[in-house]
Order: structure tokens, then C-alpha cells, then sequence
């Protein structure tokens, strides 16, 4: 008896053991719960006060946007008074005024032109930080480019007395890179006018162009005053000049350069002044004949170096590391209902080297591709499409969506040809791998043509790479 | 002879576009200080007016909405209408682009080519 009850006794401790550690545990767990939950609540905070800041930011960059515009409007009414009144007296058109008179209101023009650039300026380089009109790149020629900012620029250099002169040390065909051209022209424009303006008379400035596999890089090299080195990363700053008083002797408004970078930056190039040091020999007099070299400083040269996101039908060779162009062959089939869109075309490829199928209708493409990806022996495959958006019967939207539907026929390039600027949502689609709009170069059109078919080759059908490689055109 | 209408609520400016274009190219001008006086101005103009420039940004009536009114009526809606705008930005130039203007200039004009850019688009050789 006494037995049994030291048994129960015994039971009972241990279960009210086994009940205690229960609970304990039990405890343990609700405290993890409650940290568990704590730390949800916290995160859930956490993001909901990040969601707020962002809002928060948002409203603050439409507010910034919005109070920017409103300035900017309310800074143009009234000098387009003042501009109009100013350049009314001083064209001579009200009349006579003396010599005086004359160079004050030259004086109170010019300031208030310089005022006006300046307010567009300020916006430009707020549109551009802010992020808010990407760059949309197309297909470009830097050589061409820089020839149509040299003929803009060709004026204001005439009136200083400055020759431009454009070198061009790479090949045509490796000078295409993906830009936005009109922001480009912005830059370069910018530059020449810089160099011209701190340029003495009879000077020359000239452009110089290189390019490797990977990348271009321009030089605008004037032979001015140049820029005390301590001096070359800050002129990139917003209202920076060499001399305080530059912005007013040269009229310029302090912001060009700062636009310049900011469009670099875009284009996801880079762009740095140097100075141009020449070290020249000069010959003593002692008969030993010894050397003295001498640093002068002749200018200051600008450099940008932009990368070519998506390569022109470039390829390096490995032994000479030359660009070199590929070859051109292979069968290309022009979908366009304008005949004379489809001859000019199909000529400029032949001489090319491509042979070619014209259709005239997306019915006929698709009839002519069903025809070449047949299994024969006797038929070439389609090497790539160009194919017009805008047809009579299907369009070339549907054209599209019906080559693509078959798997045979998914893996020939397309290379639109409209006049409809590119889609970014048709360019990632991957559905289209080119994109040339209308009215077009020929030389634009053959570099898009070459960059497609080599990254076809190199891609071997591989649709997601082929995706990206599309996607680099539209950023 | 060429006659104008400018519409602006500027005074100074209405001034300084007249003057500018009764020198430059010896036009006739008309002004006007908001869109509604605009309309009736212009309505009851004999000969009508040859082409009308207008601000966008006036009190009362502002310039697409005069230029609204102006196409629903019967004796006006042939008349080329530029729009005179300080607004500069890409999205205020998107959003005139598609409104049925002749053309859209920017303030500040040039004095001595405004004539000339009116001209140009409505091919008057004059």
C-alpha cells in the first residue's frame, strides 16, 4: 500500500513535471509567436513607411516638375516683350537711333537672349535629371553626326574667323553606334561652339573620331587658352566657368557642359576634358646639340567615349584586332506594298551581295516563307524579313504574329521597315530583331541588316539571347 | 493687304507682335485681349482674317478652347490658327500637337522672323 502510494505520489510529480515543461514550452512558443509577430508588424511598417516616402517623393518630383514649368512660363511672357520690344529698336526698323544708343540696346538684346537660352538650359537639365524623357536610341553615324553639327556650327565659326575640320580615323562602316540623335547633335554642337568661342582667330578646331570593337571616341581639340588642370573635372559643374568672367564676356550660360555630361551620362558613355600639353624639342645653342624640352599649353581638348551598345555588324578578329565587315550574303525577302520602296531596296541589296524576294503583301510573305523553310534541297532558307507595318489585307502586325506562330518560321530575323518609330514592346517581344524607320539611309539600313544577321549567326537561335540583343536597340 | 488677329491677354505683348509684324511684312493687325472677344472680333471683321496667332494660357476662354469654338463656327473654321505659347516642355507640345493648329510658335518670338515663320507655313509668297 504504502508502496502504491509512493508510486502515485511519483506519478504525479513526474506528470506535473511533464505538465510544467509543457507549458514552459507552450510559453516559449507564444513568446516566439509574439516575436514572430512583432517583427511582421514591424516589417509590415517598415514597408508602408517606404511606400509613403515614395509617394511622398513622387509628389515632390510632380510638385518640382510642375513648379519648374510654371517658372519657366512666367519667366517667358515677360521677355517676350522684352525681346521683341529690344529687337525691334535695335534692327533699325523704328527708325534711326545714334551710335550710343545703339550699343546699349545691343547690350540689353543680347543679355536678354542670353536670358532666354538660359531659362532653356535650366529646363533641359531638369527634364534630363529627372529622368522623365528616356533617350530613345536608334541606329547612328557619329561621322554623319558630327557633320551636321560641324555644317550648324560652320557659321558661328566663319564669324571668328575658326576652321573646323572633321578627322575621321575609323572606317565608315565602324562608326555606328546607338544614340539618340537629336541629344547627341546637342552635345556636339555644344562642344564646337565651347571650343570655338574660347579659340584664337585663324585657329583651327578640329574633331577627331576613333573607334575600337567595343567603343567610339570623339576629341574636339581647340587651341585656345586651355584649362588649368585643377580646373578639368569642375567645368562639368552646373554654372562652373575657368574664369568667373567668362559667362558674360562669352555668353554663355554656365550650363552647357553640365547638359553635356548629363546626355552622356545617359547615353551610358563618359565624357572628360584634358588639357593638350605639347612637348616640343628645342635645340640649344651649344653645339653638343643637347634637347630642351618644353611643355606649352595649346588648347584643350573634350573627349567622349561612347559605347555601341549593339554592334554594326562589326566583328574583331582576334589576330589583327581590326574591325572588319562581315560578309554579305544570303537571301533577304522585302515585304513592302509600295513597288518602289521594294526596287530601290532589293537594288541597293543586290549590289550588296544579298540575293532577294520581294512581296508586295503579308499573304505573299507568308506563302513565300512557307515555300523556302520547306524541307528541299532545292530551296535557300530566308535569311532575314524586312517587312513593312502598314500593308493592304493583313497587316504586318498580323504578319508578324502568323510567322512567328509557326516554329519553323520563328527563327528568321525581321527587320521592320515603316515609318512607324520603333516599339519598345515589339523590340522586347523578341519577336522583331531590328528596326529601321522610314524615310531611311541606305547605309543605316545595311549596318541594321549586318548587326541582325550577325547576331542571328551568333545567337544560333537561341530566343532569349536573341531577346536581349533586342532589347539593347530601345533603352 | 494681309490681315492678322492676335489674341493675348498680354497687352504688351499684343503690342510688341503687331508692331513686329505690321514693320517686318506691312500686314494689318487686329488684337484682341481674350478669347471670347477674339471670336466676335473676328467674326465680325470684313474681309475675315487671313490667319489669327493666339496664347494658350488666357482667363476666361483659354487658346483650345477659343480655337474649339472658333472650328464649330461656320464662318470662321477655315481660318489658319497658330498658337503662341510659352509652354515649351515636350508634354505641353505633345498634347497642342494634336489639336488641329496650323502650327505652334514659341514665345519668346523673334521680332523680326515672326512674319516670316507665319509665311512660310501658309506658303504666301507676299
Amino acid at each position: 500500500m504504502p508502496m502504491f502510494i509512493f508510486l502515485l505520489v511519483v506519478c504525479v510529480i513526474m506528470l506535473g513535471c511533464i505538465v510544467l515543461r509543457l507549458t514552459t514550452k507552450a510559453r516559449r512558443q507564444q513568446c516566439v509567436f509574439e516575436e514572430l509577430d512583432e517583427a511582421l508588424r514591424r516589417s509590415q511598417q517598415h514597408a508602408e513607411e517606404q511606400r509613403l516616402r515614395l509617394v511622398e517623393q513622387a509628389d515632390l518630383d510632380q510638385k518640382k516638375n510642375e513648379f519648374i514649368s510654371t517658372v519657366s512660363h512666367e519667366l517667358r511672357t515677360p521677355l517676350t516683350s522684352i525681346r521683341g520690344a529690344l529687337g525691334l529698336l535695335s534692327s533699325g526698323l523704328m527708325g534711326n537711333v545714334d551710335g550710343k544708343s545703339q550699343n546699349l540696346l545691343r547690350i540689353a538684346s543680347s543679355n536678354a537672349e542670353r536670358l532666354i537660352r538660359l531659362i532653356n538650359d535650366i529646363l533641359d537639365l531638369e527634364r534630363m535629371e529627372s529622368g522623365r524623357v528616356p533617350a530613345v536610341l536608334r541606329r547612328c553615324s557619329l561621322y554623319d553626326l558630327t557633320r551636321e553639327a560641324v555644317d550648324t556650327m560652320t557659321a558661328m565659326a566663319d564669324e571668328a574667323q575658326i576652321q573646323l575640320v572633321i578627322d575621321c580615323r575609323a572606317t565608315p562602316d565602324a562608326i555606328y553606334f546607338d544614340a539618340d540623335p537629336d541629344r547627341i547633335l546637342q552635345v556636339l554642337t555644344n562642344l564646337l561652339a565651347n571650343a570655338i568661342k574660347f579659340s584664337p582667330s585663324f585657329s583651327v578646331v578640329s574633331v577627331q573620331i576613333d573607334a575600337d570593337p567595343e567603343s567610339l571616341l570623339l576629341r574636339v581639340i581647340d587651341h585656345g587658352r586651355g584649362i588649368p588642370s585643377d580646373n578639368l573635372e569642375s567645368i562639368f559643374n552646373r554654372f562652373q566657368q575657368v574664369e568667373s568672367s567668362d559667362s558674360s564676356k562669352k555668353g554663355g550660360t554656365g550650363l552647357g557642359l553640365a547638359i553635356c555630361r548629363s546626355i552622356i551620362l545617359q547615353h551610358g558613355g563618359v565624357i572628360w576634358a584634358e588639357s593638350n600639353q605639347s612637348v616640343s624639342d628645342v635645340e640649344s645653342d651649344d653645339a653638343q646639340t643637347t634637347l630642351n624640352k618644353t611643355k606649352t599649353n595649346t588648347g584643350a581638348t573634350f573627349c567622349v567615349r561612347f559605347t555601341r551598345l549593339a554592334r554594326a555588324g562589326d566583328i574583331v578578329s582576334p589576330t589583327t584586332n581590326a574591325l572588319q565587315i562581315r560578309r554579305r550574303e544570303g537571301l533577304v525577302l522585302i515585304c513592302d506594298d509600295d513597288p518602289g520602296v521594294r526596287m530601290v531596296v532589293s537594288e541597293q541589296l543586290r549590289q550588296q551581295g544579298y540575293d532577294v524576294l520581294e512581296a508586295a503583301s503579308g499573304e505573299e510573305v507568308i506563302a513565300l516563307v512557307d515555300e523556302h523553310t520547306q524541307e528541299n534541297e532545292s530551296t535557300t532558307r530566308i535569311s532575314a524579313i524586312l517587312l513593312d507595318l502598314y500593308l493592304p489585307g493583313i497587316s504586318g502586325w498580323e504578319t508578324l504574329r502568323r510567322l512567328k506562330k509557326a516554329l519553323a518560321n520563328a527563327a528568321i530575323p525581321v527587320i521592320i521597315l515603316s515609318v512607324v518609330p520603333p516599339s519598345e514592346r515589339l523590340m522586347h517581344s523578341g519577336d522583331v530583331q531590328g528596326w529601321v524607320q522610314k524615310p531611311f539611309d541606305e547605309k543605316l539600313l545595311l549596318a541594321e541588316i549586318d548587326r541582325v544577321l550577325q547576331n542571328a549567326e551568333n545567337v544560333c537561335g537561341e530566343p532569349l539571347h536573341r531577346e536581349l540583343v533586342a532589347s539593347r536597340l530601345v533603352v | 493687304m494681309r490681315r492678322i488677329l492676335i489674341i493675348d491677354d498680354e497687352e504688351d505683348i499684343r503690342e510688341v507682335a503687331a508692331l513686329s509684324m505690321e514693320t517686318t511684312a506691312g500686314w494689318e493687325i487686329l488684337t484682341a485681349s481674350s478669347g471670347a472677344e477674339g471670336i466676335l472680333l473676328a467674326a465680325n471683321s470684313n474681309p475675315l482674317p487671313d490667319a489669327i496667332l493666339m496664347d494658350v494660357m488666357m482667363p476666361g476662354m483659354d487658346g483650345p478652347t477659343t480655337f474649339r469654338r472658333m472650328q464649330e463656327n461656320p464662318v470662321l473654321v477655315g481660318i489658319p490658327v497658330f498658337l503662341l505659347t510659352a509652354k515649351v516642355q515636350g508634354v505641353d507640345q505633345r498634347r497642342f500637337a494634336g489639336m488641329g493648329f496650323t502650327a505652334v510658335l514659341f514665345k519668346p518670338f523673334n521680332p523680326l522672323t515672326l512674319a516670316g515663320q507665319i509665311s512660310e507655313k501658309l506658303g504666301w509668297k507676299d
